[in-house]
C-alpha cells in the first residue's frame, strides 16, 4: 500500500480543477463576434451564466415551489428571504461564532500543515521510518471526523483546545504523507546532480527534494481547507459552546429555523471563501515555483 | 528482499509498532484513563454479550453507506454521461459539483432533514459526497481517452455515442475505480455525520452517547468498527481498481 | 499511370464514386497562447487524381501530417477549400469510406489485434467479414498475433496492425502517415511490396507521408516535396519509370537518379 488515500484524494481534486477550466461553449467564440449592440451582450452574458450556475438556479427555483407543494408553513420551512432578513437584522448574531471558527480552522490548519511538513521532511529522510509510517497514516486518516471529536473530547476535554487538537490532527495527516509523497517525487536526473556536486543532507532537502514537494504541499492546503472547516464546524456542534457550529445547534434545539438556516449559509460560504482563498494561494505558489 | 515485500513489511512492523504504542499508553495510564488499553478494546468487541449493540450499529451505518454509496455511484456516472454526451450541459454540472464539495455537510443538514426526514438524511449525505467523487473521477476518465483515438473515430465516421462506448468509456474505467478507493471512507464519514442529526441507530449515534456517557471500550471499539469497513472496502476498491488497470489501461 | 504497380493484373473496382481530392490555396494557422501563432501551411494547391498514389516528402514539422489531418477532415483549413470526391471530407468518413493510419498507432489497448482490426466493422454497424479479416492478418504478417494485445507487440507491430485496420472495409480514399516508420529496412522494403500489391488491386486513392525517398518513389505515381515554416510545395516530381520487378528497379540507375536529386532537394530544404 505504497499509495495513499490522500494521494489518490489529490489526483480527483486535480481533476475537479481541470474540469472547471473546461471552455464553455461561450469560450470558443471569436473576439470580432462578441462586438455586437448592447442588447446581444447582455443576452450572451445571461447564457453564459444560466450555462455556468443553471443546476443552482433550477434548485433556487425548485426550492420555494417545493415548499408550496408540500403546504410547509415559513416556521418550519424558512424562504430565502426570510433567511436574508435574519441575517440583516441580527448580523451580530453571526458575527462572533463566524470569527470564532475561522481562527479555529485557520489557526488548525497552519499549525497542522507545520507539523505535517515538519515530520514528512524527518520521516522522508529514512526509508525505514518512512516505510514503517506510512501505512498507519493511512490506517489513522481513515478514522472518520465523528469517530475522533469524541474520543479527543474524552482525552482533553470539551474546549476549544479539543477542536484545535482535532482540526491539527485532521490537516495533519494529507500534509503529511503529501510532503513525503513530493519530496520523493524527484527526478533521478536531478538526484544525480546533486550528488555529482557533492551536497550534504541539508543543501539537498532545503535546495532540491523541498521545493520540488512545494506542489504537493500546497495541493495538501487546499485539499485540507474544507475538511479542516467541516471539522471545526462538527467538534463545535457536537462541544464546545462557540462558533458557528454551536450557532447550528442551540439554533436548531430552540427552534429558531430562520437562524439555522442563515448560519448554515454563512457556514457554507465561510467554507467556498477557505477553498477558494487556498485554491488561489496554490495557484499562486505553483505558478512561482515551476 | 523484493521491494514490495519489504514495503509489506514496513508496512505490517509500523502497524504492530502503532498498536503497541497505544497499548503502552493505555496501560500506563499515560494521557489519563480515557485512553484504553488495546487489549481492553479487543476483549470488548468480543465480548458477546456487547455483540448486538455493536451489530445493530454496524448495521445501521453499513447500510446507510451501501444504500447512499449506491445512489451516488449511479448519480455520478449518470452525470458524467450526461455531461459527456450534452456538452452544453457540462460547465453547470462542474461547478455545482465543486460547490456541492465546498459546502460542509453539517450545513445542508437543516435543509436536508426537511426534505428527507432524519433518518434519510445520512443516506443523502453518502450519496452526495459520493456522487461528487465518483462524478469528477468519471468525467476527467472521460476526457482521458487521447487525441489519436478521437481522430481514429471520426476518420472511421463514428457517431458521438459510438465513441463514448468504445472508447471514452473504457478508457475511464481506471479513473473511475480510482474515485470508488476514495469514495470508501467518504461513505462511513458521510453517514455517521448524517446520523449525528437526530438518527435512532448507527455508529455516529454510538460515538456520541458513548462520549456523554463515559463509555470509553465503547467508544473505542465503534471507531474501530468504523475503520475497518472504511478499510475493508478501500481494499476492494483498490483490488478492483488493479485489475481494471491491468486491463484497461 | 506508370509505376511498378502496374505490372500486378490490375482488376480495379468500379465503385462508381469519383475519389479524386482537391486542395486549393489551403492555409492552416493554429492560435497559440497570448494571441500569437503559427502558420503551418500556406497556399497549398494539390490534387490528386481517382485512384492515383500520392507520397508527401519534406523535412520533420514541414507541415505534411496537417495536410494529411485535412484531407481527414480532422481540421478545417483556415482559408481555402478542399474536397474529397466532390464533397467535404467529412461526408466521406461519415459514410465509412476512408482509411487511414496515423503516424500513432491509436490501436485501443484494451482490444485484441483482431478485435483493433474488425473495429470499423463495428463501428460502421457492417457484419464482420472474418475471412477478410483474416487475409489482413496474414498479409501485415500478423498471422499468430491474432489475440495478443497492442502493449504485447513491438512499434512496428503496432504499426502493421493499423495499416490492416485502415485497409480492413477497403476505402475510397486511404490516407497514410509514415505508416512503415517504426520497421526495420527488411520489413519495411517487404510491407512496400505489399502495400504496393494491394494498391494495384484496388487502385485506391492514397496519400502517403513518408521521410523514405526510396519508398516515395518506389510506390508513388508523384512526389510532393515539401518546405517548412510556413509549409508550401516545394517541388511535384512525376514518377515515370520503366516497368519492371521491384527489387530490380531500385538497383536501376534512372531510380537512383531520381532518388539522389530528391534526396539533394530536401537536404537544400533543411538547409533553407
Ligand atoms: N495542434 C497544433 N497546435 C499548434 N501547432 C501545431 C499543431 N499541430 C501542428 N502544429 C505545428 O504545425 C507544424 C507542422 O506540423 P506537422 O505535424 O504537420 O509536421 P510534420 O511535417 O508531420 O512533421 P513530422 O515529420 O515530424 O511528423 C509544426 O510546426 C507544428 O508545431
Ligand atoms: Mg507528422
Amino acid at each position: 500500500m505504497t499509495e495513499s488515500i490522500t494521494t489518490e484524494r489529490a489526483v480527483v481534486d486535480q481533476a475537479a480543477e481541470e474540469l472547471l477550466e473546461r471552455p464553455g461553449p461561450a469560450a470558443t467564440e471569436t473576439p470580432a463576434a462578441r462586438r455586437r449592440n448592447p442588447l446581444q451582450v447582455v443576452g450572451r452574458i445571461l447564457a453564459a451564466i444560466v450555462v455556468r450556475y443553471w443546476p443552482i438556479i433550477a434548485m433556487l427555483i425548485a426550492w420555494p415551489v417545493w415548499l408550496w407543494a408540500n403546504g410547509y408553513s415559513r416556521a418550519v420551512a424558512p424562504g430565502p428571504l426570510d433567511v436574508a432578513t435574519d441575517l440583516v437584522q441580527h448580523p451580530d448574531v453571526y458575527l462572533l461564532p463566524v470569527l470564532w471558527t475561522a481562527l479555529f480552522a485557520i489557526g488548525g490548519l497552519l499549525l497542522g500543515m507545520l507539523v505535517g511538513i515538519v515530520l514528512g521532511v524527518l520521516v522522508w529522510m529514512s526509508p525505514l521510518v518512512s516505510g514503517l509510517l506510512l501505512p498507519s497514516a493511512l490506517i489513522l486518516r481513515v478514522v472518520p471526523v465523528t469517530a475522533m471529536i469524541p474520543i479527543l473530547a474524552a482525552l482533553f476535554g470539551y474546549g476549544s483546545g479539543t477542536v484545535v487538537v482535532m482540526v491539527v490532527i485532521l490537516v495533519f495527516f494529507p500534509a503529511f504523507s503529501l510532503t513525503v509523497s513530493g519530496m520523493s517525487s524527484v527526478s533521478q536526473s536531478s538526484r544525480d546532480l546533486f550528488a555529482v556536486l557533492g551536497s550534504g543532507l541539508a543543501a539537498r532537502v532545503f535546495r532540491l527534494h523541498l521545493p520540488a514537494a512545494i506542489p504537493s504541499i500546497m495541493l495538501a492546503l487546499r485539499i485540507s481547507a474544507p475538511v479542516g472547516i467541516l471539522g471545526v464546524l462538527l467538534a463545535e456542534y457536537l462541544l464546545s459552546g462557540v462558533g458557528l457550529g454551536d450557532l447550528l445547534r442551540t439554533a436548531g434545539e430552540r427552534l429558531e429555523y430562520e437562524r439555522e438556516w442563515a448560519a448554515a449559509l454563512v457556514a457554507t460560504v465561510l467554507s467556498v471563501i477557505c477553498f477558494g482563498l487556498a485554491r488561489t494561494a496554490e495557484r499562486r505558489v505553483v505558478d512561482r515555483v515551476t | 528482499m523484493s521491494s514490495r515485500l519489504r514495503t509489506a513489511v514496513y508496512g505490517v512492523a509500523g502497524v504492530v509498532v502503532l498498536l503497541v504504542i497505544a497499548q503502552i499508553i493505555g496501560t500506563t495510564g499515560l494521557l489519563g484513563p480515557t485512553w484504553p488499553p488495546i487489549t481492553e478494546v479487543a476483549a470488548f468487541l468480543f465480548d458477546p454479550s456487547n455483540h448486538r449493540l455493536l451489530g445493530n450499529a454496524l448495521a445501521a451505518t453499513v447500510s446507510e453507506a451501501a444504500l447512499g454509496g449506491l445512489i451516488g455511484i449511479v448519480a455520478g456516472i449518470g452525470f458524467a454521461l450526461i455531461a459527456a454526451l450534452l456538452p452544453l450541459l457540462a460547465p453547470g454540472l462542474d461547478r455545482f459539483a465543486a460547490l456541492i464539495d465546498a459546502v460542509p455537510a453539517i450545513a445542508l443538514a437543516p435543509f436536508l432533514i426537511l426534505v428527507f426526514g432524519r433518518e434519510g438524511t445520512p443516506v443523502i449525505i453518502v450519496a452526495l459526497s459520493v456522487t461528487f467523487i465518483i462524478y469528477i473521477s468519471t468525467s476527467s476518465g472521460l476526457d482521458s481517452a487521447g487525441r489519436p483515438y478521437r481522430d481514429l473515430f471520426s476518420v472511421l465516421g463514428a457517431r458521438r455515442a459510438v465513441r463514448l462506448g468504445r472508447v471514452d468509456v473504457p478508457a475511464a474505467l481506471p479513473k473511475l475505480f480510482d474515485g470508488l478507493t476514495l469514495a470508501a471512507p467518504a461513505m462511513i464519514l458521510g453517514a455517521t455525520i448524517g446520523e449525528w442529526f437526530g438518527a435512532r441507530r448507527g455508529l455516529g449515534v454510538l460515538f456520541v452517547s458513548a462520549m456523554q456517557n463515559y463509555r470509553i471500550e465503547l467508544l473505542w471499539s465503534a471507531a474501530v468498527l468504523a475503520v475497518l469497513c472504511s478499510l475493508i472496502v478501500y481494499g476492494a476498491a483498490l483490488l478492483a481498481q488493479r485489475a481494471v488497470v491491468r486491463r484497461f489501461a | 499511370m506508370s509505376s511498378v504497380l502496374q505490372q500486378a493484373s490490375v482488376t480495379a473496382p468500379s465503385t462508381g464514386s469519383t475519389r479524386e481530392i482537391a486542395l486549393t490555396g489551403v492555409a492552416k494557422t493554429y492560435p497559440l497562447k497570448r494571441g500569437a501563432s503559427v502558420t503551418a501551411l500556406a497556399g497549398i494547391d494539390l490534387e490528386i487524381a481517382d485512384g492515383e498514389f500520392v507520397a508527401l516528402l519534406g523535412p520533420s514539422g514541414c507541415g505534411k501530417s496537417t495536410v494529411l489531418r485535412i484531407v481527414a477532415g480532422l481540421e478545417q483549413p483556415s482559408t481555402g477549400t478542399v474536397s474529397v470526391g466532390g464533397a467535404s471530407p467529412q461526408a466521406l468518413s461519415k459514410a465509412h469510406r476512408l482509411g487511414v493510419a496515423f503516424q500513432e498507432h491509436s490501436l485501443l489497448p484494451w482490444l485484441t489485434v483482431r478485435q483493433n482490426i474488425t473495429l470499423p466493422y463495428k463501428v460502421a454497424g457492417r457484419p464482420v467479414d472474418t475471412a477478410h479479416v483474416r487475409e489482413l492478418i496474414d498479409l501485415v504478417g500478423l498471422g499468430g498475433f491474432e489475440d495478443a494485445r497492442p502493449k504485447h507487440l513491438s512499434g512496428g507491430m503496432r504499426q502493421r496492425a493499423s495499416i490492416a485496420r485502415a485497409l480492413v472495409l477497403d476505402p475510397d480514399v486511404l490516407l497514410l502517415d509514415e505508416p512503415f516508420g517504426a520497421l526495420d529496412a527488411v520489413t519495411r522494403r517487404r510491407m512496400n511490396k505489399e502495400l504496393a500489391r494491394i494498391w494495384a488491386e484496388l487502385r485506391i486513392t492514397t496519400l502517403l507521408v513518408t521521410h523514405d525517398v526510396d519508398e516515395a518513389v518506389l510506390l508513388a505515381d508523384r512526389v510532393v516535396v515539401m518546405t517548412g515554416r510556413p509549409g508550401r510545395i516545394r517541388h511535384i516530381e512525376g514518377i515515370d519509370l520503366p516497368l519492371r520487378e521491384h527489387t530490380e528497379l531500385t538497383r536501376s540507375p534512372e531510380f537512383h537518379e531520381i532518388v539522389d536529386r530528391l534526396t539533394g532537394m530536401l537536404e537544400t530544404t533543411k538547409a533553407a
